[in-house]
């Protein structure tokens, strides 16, 4: 895969920037995450470390000291970390992808496996999830696995084609699609239900603001007599932030700026029409 | 010999306009300055886009506002989708591109505006240079 060590940089310094001028905000987990992106793991590992002690419920930096543990070959603590960030945020798509990383690492091809074609049935267009199952199966020497105790998101999803999304099913499949940096959902009053957002806000404070515009464009839109609102999307330099009303609640997705909008929106098409929430 | 040559240059917005409005399920499309006023229009309905120019702009305020605290820069474009509506606020230099078009018409809309907004661009650019964000 091609770094683009321009982008991490310029990411790097923004949230540095903001760091500087709020030392107690989340960004340090992004901060840590484009430092381990750029193979600087030490310094990952430091913010993302010292980070915790001062977020200990910020289920996303365990996450990327997870990541970054893996990074360096360290599989205990990356799993320990991993766990940390279930215990805290929840069981997300996100964190059985990473179980399964861990896993391939430790050989454990079988549960590996078995966690894959989970996440596969319910997204079969990820080519993560297909090149990381490519890897369980060119294993020759494969020892079968006993049965993991714990039910993951994944596990607990099938038959995914048929049984609805939830919510939180519906923003884990949404966060790891290609060139999306993070989704949350939102009320209309600007309350933060559930989402994952590793960017440059803290999420209650997007959540506010994302709702607050959102309202905004519905009231003028109404004025004009367009009818309500279905989605809004948004380009600016570095991002784009796509706005979706699903009655009760917004959901608000932030990508990168080079992602395929036509492709999202065929997958978010396909995955909202599983959804029910 | 000035009056033609002051026509046609403005004929340039118009060309931009003219440009989308024939693209099928436009409805209509407009030009605004940064304060809301209208420079160009082509559609049926003068009156609705008095209304639309101010509201656009400060539906593009909002956003910028969001994008601001994201650390983000403004906001290149903004599109409203509703059930029989497609709105598109496009940034073009120091001016707004405005257009409504039928919730069915196809994406390739989204190359046309791109298209119309450099030919604003480009004749504010070639008018007024020092003016040109």
């Amino acid at each position: 895969m091609k770094i683009d060590f321009d982008e991490i940089n310029e990411r790097i310094a923004k949230c540095q920037k903001i760091l500087e001028a709020d030392p107690n905000s989340q960004i340090f987990a992004a901060l840590a995450d484009a430092y381990r992106k750029k193979g600087e793991l030490e310094k990952a590992l430091q913010i993302g470390l010292k980070g915790i002690e001062d977020h200990p419920d910020y289920g996303s930096a365990y996450m990327v000291v997870a990541k970054t543990y893996l990074d360096l070959g360290n599989y205990g603590e990356a799993e320990r970390y991993l766990n940390k960030a279930v215990e805290v945020g929840g069981r997300t798509r996100s964190a059985d992808l990473l179980e399964a990383e861990i896993l391939i690492r430790r050989e454990q091809y079988g549960r590996a496996r078995t966690l894959l074609e989970k996440l596969h049935n319910s997204d079969p267009k990820s080519e993560t999830i297909k090149s990381l199952l490519k890897k369980t199966t060119i294993q020759p020497e494969e020892v079968p696995e006993p049965p993991k105790p714990v039910r993951s998101a994944a596990v607990s999803a099938e038959p995914s084609s048929k049984k609805p999304y939830d919510l939180s099913h519906t923003l884990g499949i949404i966060k790891i699609l290609p060139r999306v940096l993070g989704v949350v959902a939102v009320t209309r009053e600007g309350m933060v239900v559930e989402g994952q957002f590793d960017g440059l806000l803290p999420r209650d404070e997007l959540g506010a603001l994302a709702s607050g515009a959102f309202n905004s464009v519905e009231q003028a839109i109404a004025k004009l007599d367009f009818g309500a609102g279905q989605e809004i999307l948004v380009e600016a330099d570095q991002s784009k932030l796509w706005m979706f009303n699903r009655g009760r609640i917004i959901i608000v997705i932030s990508t990168r700026d080079d992602v395929n909008l036509g492709s999202l929106k065929l997958k978010l098409n396909e995955i909202f029409s599983h959804a029910e929430f | 010999m000035l009056t033609a040559k002051v026509e046609r240059k403005e004929n340039k917005f118009q060309g931009a306009l003219d440009y989308l409005v024939e693209y099928r399920g436009v409805k209509e499309a407009a030009i605004l300055d940064r304060d809301g006023l209208l420079i160009g229009y082509r559609g049926d309905g003068f009156a609705q886009a008095e209304a639309f120019a101010p509201l656009s702009l400060l539906m593009l305020h909002n956003i910028d506002a969001v994008l601001e605290r994201l650390g983000e820069n403004k906001a290149g474009s903004v599109v409203v989708k509703t059930a029989d509506s497609w709105l598109t606020i496009q940034a073009a230099a120091n001016l707004i591109l405005v257009v409504r078009a039928k919730a069915e018409a196809d994406d390739l809309l989204r190359v046309r505006i791109g298209r119309a907004a450099e030919m604003i661009k480009s004749h504010v650019q070639e008018k007024y240079p020092l003016q040109v964000d």
